[in-house]
C-alpha cells in the first residue's frame, strides 16, 4: 500500500505539479487502485477530476469519464493538454463526422475518454470500445441518474446497461451535492451494491453568506457599485439571462472605471468564452457578469466575492455557484440580492424545461399506431409541430421507451398501452415540476429565513458544519464595512501598439531595437 | 470601416442586386452568382473578407445605412446609395488606407490560417520562452495545431532566434501601418502572462463595432501577405506562416470537379448524369471557371459573331441585367452565352494577377 501511495504521488508531482492532496482525494483514488467501485462526494473546487486522471495514468487500460456537459469536457481536455497530457480527448455530438469517425476508429491511442451519455448509445461508438479494455468507468456529475438531484437526465438511466457490456470495469461515481437520497438512487441505478462511499462534508469555513432585501434592481445596481468601490475585488456576478448579464457588465463599466468587467454567456462564440475565461483566471479582469454557463471547470483561487443578481434554481446550484470564491481559503463572501418579484424568472425556467400538458397530448396523438412504425422517421416533425425543445422531447421520449410505446425505436400498436404511457407521462410530468417548484421554494425560504445561513443553507445534505474561520453570515454579524479582503492588484497601463508588442516578444529594455 | 465596405459595394452593384448579394459576398458564398459579382462588377477584394458574418448582424448593419440616410430602397427590391452616402463613402475612401490593402479574392481563403497560426505560435513561443509549458492555448483548430507541432520539429532548438525575427518582421510590417490599425492587431494578441483582447472588448477600447475590428484585422493580414510575397526575402519568418495553396484557382470544390471531367473532354450532358447534377448546375461551375481561368477555351462554346453581338448590346444599353441584354439578342442566344461572354469580358480589368507559388 505505501508503495503504491509513493508511486501515486510520484504521479501527481509528475503530471499535475503539486505534492499535497486535498480533502478525499487521496481516500478515493487509493479505493479506486485497489480495486473498489467508488461513489465520491466532493464539495466543489476540491479537484474532483483528479480521482480519476491520476488513476487513469497508472492503470493499464482506459478510462472513460461520462460527463454531461460538452463545454465541460472540451475545457477539462483543454485543461488536460495544458498540464501535458496528451493521451486525452472526448467524443460528442459537436464533432463532425469526419472527426468523430477519426477518434472512434483511434480509440485505442487515448488513455482517457470523455464522452456524453448519449454516445454510450451509439453503436459504432459502443462496438468500438467494448473491444478495448476498459479499466476505469467513471460518471461524473452522478446527481444525474437521480431524478431526485438537481439536474436529471434520462440517458443517465442507462448507463448499468453500458457498465454490464463493458465487463465490469471498476466503477467511480463522482458528484458535488446529493442529498443522501440522491446518493442512494446512483448505488441502486448503477447496479452497483458493494459501491464505497466516500462522502465529505460541503461545506467551506472561508467563506461568509449575506442575503439583502432591496425594493428593485435599481437598487441592486447601486449595492454592487457601492460594495465594488469599497472592496476592488475579484467578483463574479450571476443573472439568469443573458440579456441582464450584458445591461449590467455595461452599466458597471461605465460607473466604475477603475475595475475591468466583461461578460460571460452561453451565446458568444467559443472564440470570446475562451479569451474572456482566460483573462479572468489571468486577472485581468475584475468583474465577470455571467449565466450559470461561466464557472464549470474555471478553477480560479482568488475570487473573492460571488453575487447572486438573480435567485438560481435550488439550493445545490446556489451551493455550487457560491463555492467558486475562495477556493485558495481566504476570506470570501457569497452576497445573494433579493427583491420582490424575483421568484418569477426561476419558475418561468423551471416551465419551459417541462412539457406542457398540450404538448404531451398532441406527441401522442402523433403516435397514433394506424400511421406510424418508427419513431425516427417522424421525430422532427413531432419536433417542430409540437415546438418541443430538445429536453421537452427526450423527456417524452423517456417516458415511451419507459412503458413501451417505443422498443427499439419501433412504436407499439397496441392503443391501451399507449393510453397508459399518456396518462403516466402527464402525471409524471406534474410531479417532476412540482418537485422541482419545491427545490425552489427551499432556497427561497433560506433567502427569507431568520436563522444563520451557514445553518440552513447545509442541512438538508450534511449534519453539522465546521466552525467558520472568517465571519460567519449577516445573522452572526457579517457587513461590508468590517470586511477586509485580500486585494490582488495589477498595474494596468495602456500602451502603445509598440511596448505592448515588446511585451508579448519579450524585448526588454528601451530603444533597443530601432524600427 | 464595415459601413464604408457596405456603402461602396452598394455603389458598385448599382441597384442591379438584393442585399443578399453584398452579404453573400462578403461571407464568400462559393456560388457562381457570387463569384461573377465578385469579378463584373469590380467587388474582388471584397470577397470573403468577412466569413464569421451573421445574417441578422448584417440586416442590423443596413438598417441602420438607412436610418443615417446613407442608403435607401426601391419599390423593385433593391437597394442604391444616396449623395449623402455618397460624400461620406468618398471622404472614408480618401482618408482609410485600409481599405484599399483588402484583397478578399485571393487571399480569403489563406487570411484564417495565417492568422491562427501566428497566433497560436506568438503564444506559445511567448509562453516556452518564459519557461512556462503549462499554457491553454487560444487557438483550437486542429489543422493548426498540427501545423504548429510539425513546425517545432523542423525548427527545434532555434525557437528564441525565430522569435526574435518574428517579432523585427512583425514590427518592421506593422510600423507601415496607422497607428490605430497597429494597435487593433496587437491588441488581440495573447503571449506569457497577457490574453488577448476578444474582438467585442478591441472594439470597446478603439470606439468602433467588431465588425470595424474584423476588417481592420483582415486589412492588416492581407497587408502582410502581400508584403511577405512582394518582398520575400525580408519577410523569411513570415513567409512560413503562409499556407502554400497560393497558386490554385478559387474555386467551389463542385467546380473543381467539373473542372476536371471537362480537361478529359467529356461534353457537359454526360458530366451532368455522371455526377448526378442538373444541367444547370454545371452550366454554373463552367462559368465560375470562365471566370477565374485565363486559359478558357471560350469558342468551345461561343461563336465569334454570338460574342460580338452580346458585347454590342451590353455596351449599348448600359447594363448588365441579363435579362435586358437578353430581350435585345437573337432569340437562338441563350443566358449561359451571355454569362459566359461577360465572364471572359469583365473578368477585371487588369487580368488575374498570376500569383507566385513557394
Amino acid at each position: 500500500m505505501s508503495l503504491l501511495t509513493q508511486e501515486v504521488e510520484e504521479l501527481m508531482e509528475k503530471h499535475f505539479g503539486f505534492s499535497g492532496f486535498r480533502e478525499g482525494q487521496k481516500e478515493i483514488i487509493s479505493d479506486v487502485l485497489s480495486d473498489h467501485d467508488v461513489l465520491g462526494i466532493l464539495p466543489t473546487g476540491t479537484g474532483k477530476s483528479l480521482c480519476y486522471q491520476l488513476p487513469s495514468l497508472y492503470l493499464e487500460g482506459i478510462t472513460i469519464v461520462v460527463s454531461p456537459l460538452i463545454s465541460l469536457m472540451v475545457d477539462q481536455v483543454k485543461q488536460l493538454k495544458a498540464k501535458g497530457f496528451k493521451r486525452v480527448t472526448a467524443i460528442n455530438s459537436m464533432l463532425d463526422f469526419r472527426q468523430k469517425k477519426h477518434r472512434i476508429n483511434n480509440l485505442h491511442h487515448y488513455k482517457l475518454i470523455y464522452c456524453s451519455p448519449e454516445m454510450l448509445q451509439n453503436e459504432h461508438f459502443m462496438t468500438q470500445i467494448t473491444s478495448l479494455h476498459i479499466s476505469l468507468f467513471v460518471v461524473d456529475e452522478a446527481h444525474c441518474i437521480s431524478q431526485w438531484g438537481h439536474e436529471f437526465r434520462t440517458d443517465y438511466l442507462k448507463l448499468n446497461d453500458v457498465i454490464k457490456k463493458l465487463k465490469y470495469p471498476r466503477v467511480l461515481a463522482l458528484s458535488a451535492t446529493a442529498t443522501p437520497q440522491v446518493q442512494d438512487d446512483i448505488v441502486k441505478y448503477l447496479e452497483r451494491p458493494e459501491m464505497k462511499k466516500r462522502v465529505y462534508a460541503m461545506d467551506r469555513e472561508n467563506l461568509t453568506f449575506t442575503v439583502e432585501h432591496v425594493e428593485n434592481w435599481q437598487e441592486k445596481m447601486e449595492r454592487i457599485e457601492h460594495i465594488l468601490r469599497m472592496h476592488p475585488v475579484s467578483t463574479m456576478i450571476y443573472f439568469s439571462s443573458r440579456e441582464w448579464c450584458e445591461k449590467v457588465c455595461f452599466m458597471l463599466k461605465e460607473k466604475i472605471t477603475n475595475l475591468k468587467v466583461a461578460f460571460y454567456h452561453g451565446g458568444m462564440e467559443p472564440d470570446d468564452r475562451l479569451l474572456i475565461q482566460q483573462q479572468f483566471m489571468n486577472d485581468q479582469l475584475d468583474v465577470i457578469c455571467c449565466t450559470s454557463a461561466f464557472g464549470m471547470g474555471v478553477d480560479k483561487p482568488n475570487v473573492r466575492l460571488v453575487i447572486h443578481f438573480h435567485l438560481p434554481t435550488q439550493k445545490e446550484s446556489y451551493i455550487q455557484e457560491v463555492g467558486r470564491a475562495g477556493r485558495d481559503g481566504d476570506s470570501s463572501v457569497g452576497l445573494v440580492l433579493y427583491s420582490k418579484g424575483d421568484e418569477q424568472i426561476p419558475i418561468h425556467l423551471m416551465e419551459l424545461e417541462l412539457p406542457t400538458e398540450n404538448q404531451i397530448k398532441h406527441v401522442y396523438e402523433y403516435v397514433n399506431p394506424l400511421q406510424l412504425n418508427s419513431i425516427e422517421e417522424k421525430q422532427e416533425e413531432i419536433i417542430s409541430q409540437c415546438e418541443l425543445s430538445e429536453s421537452q422531447w427526450k423527456f417524452i421520449l423517456f417516458q415511451m421507451e419507459k412503458f413501451h410505446v417505443v422498443q427499439d425505436g419501433i412504436i407499439s400498436k397496441d392503443k391501451e398501452k399507449i393510453e397508459n404511457a399518456y396518462r403516466h407521462t402527464v402525471t409524471y410530468k406534474q410531479e417532476r415540476f412540482s418537485h422541482k417548484v419545491q427545490k425552489f421554494y427551499e432556497l427561497l425560504e433560506w433567502v427569507h429565513g431568520d436563522e444563520c445561513r451557514r445553518k440552513t443553507i447545509y442541512q438538508s445534505f450534511q449534519k453539522g458544519f465546521k466552525a467558520p474561520t472568517e465571519n460567519c453570515c449577516d445573522f452572526c454579524g457579517f457587513t461590508f464595512n468590517e470586511w477586509e479582503p485580500l486585494i490582488v492588484t495589477r498595474e494596468r497601463k495602456v500602451h502603445s501598439w509598440m511596448e505592448e508588442l515588446k511585451e508579448i516578444f519579450h524585448q526588454e529594455g528601451p530603444d533597443e531595437k530601432t524600427i | 470601416m464595415f459601413h464604408t465596405i457596405l456603402l461602396d459595394s452598394f455603389q458598385k452593384i448599382q441597384m442591379e442586386r438584393s442585399d443578399s448579394a453584398i452579404f453573400h459576398l462578403l461571407t464568400g458564398k462559393k456560388s457562381s452568382q457570387t463569384v461573377q459579382d465578385a469579378n463584373t462588377l469590380n467587388l474582388k477584394n471584397y470577397f470573403g473578407i468577412y466569413k464569421t458574418l451573421k445574417r441578422k448582424d448584417f440586416d442590423k448593419e443596413i438598417l441602420y445605412l438607412m436610418k443615417l440616410g446613407f442608403i435607401k430602397s426601391n419599390p423593385h427590391n433593391t437597394t442604391f446609395i444616396t449623395n449623402k452616402g455618397i460624400t461620406f463613402l468618398q471622404h472614408h475612401m480618401e482618408n482609410n488606407k485600409g481599405l484599399h490593402w483588402l484583397s478578399g479574392y485571393h487571399l480569403h481563403q489563406m487570411a484564417p490560417v495565417f492568422w491562427s497560426r501566428i497566433q497560436l505560435f506568438i503564444q506559445t513561443a511567448s509562453n516556452v520562452t518564459r519557461g512556462n509549458n503549462r499554457f491553454v492555448p487560444i487557438v483550437d483548430q486542429e489543422l493548426t495545431i498540427q501545423w504548429m507541432k510539425q513546425f517545432f520539429v523542423q525548427y527545434k532548438g532555434q525557437l528564441d532566434v525565430i522569435f526574435n525575427d518574428m517579432y523585427e518582421e512583425l514590427c518592421n510590417l506593422l510600423s507601415k501601418q496607422p497607428s490605430q490599425q497597429a494597435s487593433i492587431f496587437v491588441s488581440q494578441l495573447t503571449g506569457f502572462n497577457k490574453i488577448g483582447l476578444s474582438k467585442f472588448q478591441t472594439a470597446d477600447r478603439f470606439q468602433m463595432t467588431k465588425h470595424d475590428v474584423e476588417m481592420y484585422t483582415q486589412s492588416t493580414l492581407h497587408f502582410m501577405m502581400n508584403q511577405i510575397y512582394e518582398k520575400k526575402g525580408q519577410y523569411k519568418r513570415l513567409l512560413d506562416f503562409i499556407p502554400n495553396d497560393f497558386h490554385k484557382l478559387p474555386l467551389t470544390e463542385s467546380a473543381k470537379q467539373t473542372l476536371r471531367f471537362l480537361n478529359s473532354g467529356i461534353p457537359l450532358n454526360t458530366i451532368a448524369k455522371k455526377r448526378r447534377l442538373k444541367l444547370n448546375t454545371v452550366l454554373d461551375h463552367v462559368i465560375e471557371i470562365a471566370f477565374v481561368d485565363p486559359r478558357f477555351p471560350i469558342r468551345k462554346y461561343v461563336s465569334e459573331e454570338v460574342e460580338q453581338q452580346i458585347l454590342e448590346v451590353t455596351e449599348k444599353l448600359d447594363t448588365k441585367r441579363l435579362k435586358t441584354i437578353k430581350e435585345h439578342l437573337p432569340e437562338h442566344v441563350d443566358y449561359f452565352a451571355i454569362r459566359l461572354v461577360h465572364a471572359i469580358h469583365f473578368r477585371s480589368s487588369n487580368p488575374t494577377k498570376e500569383l507566385p507559388t513557394i
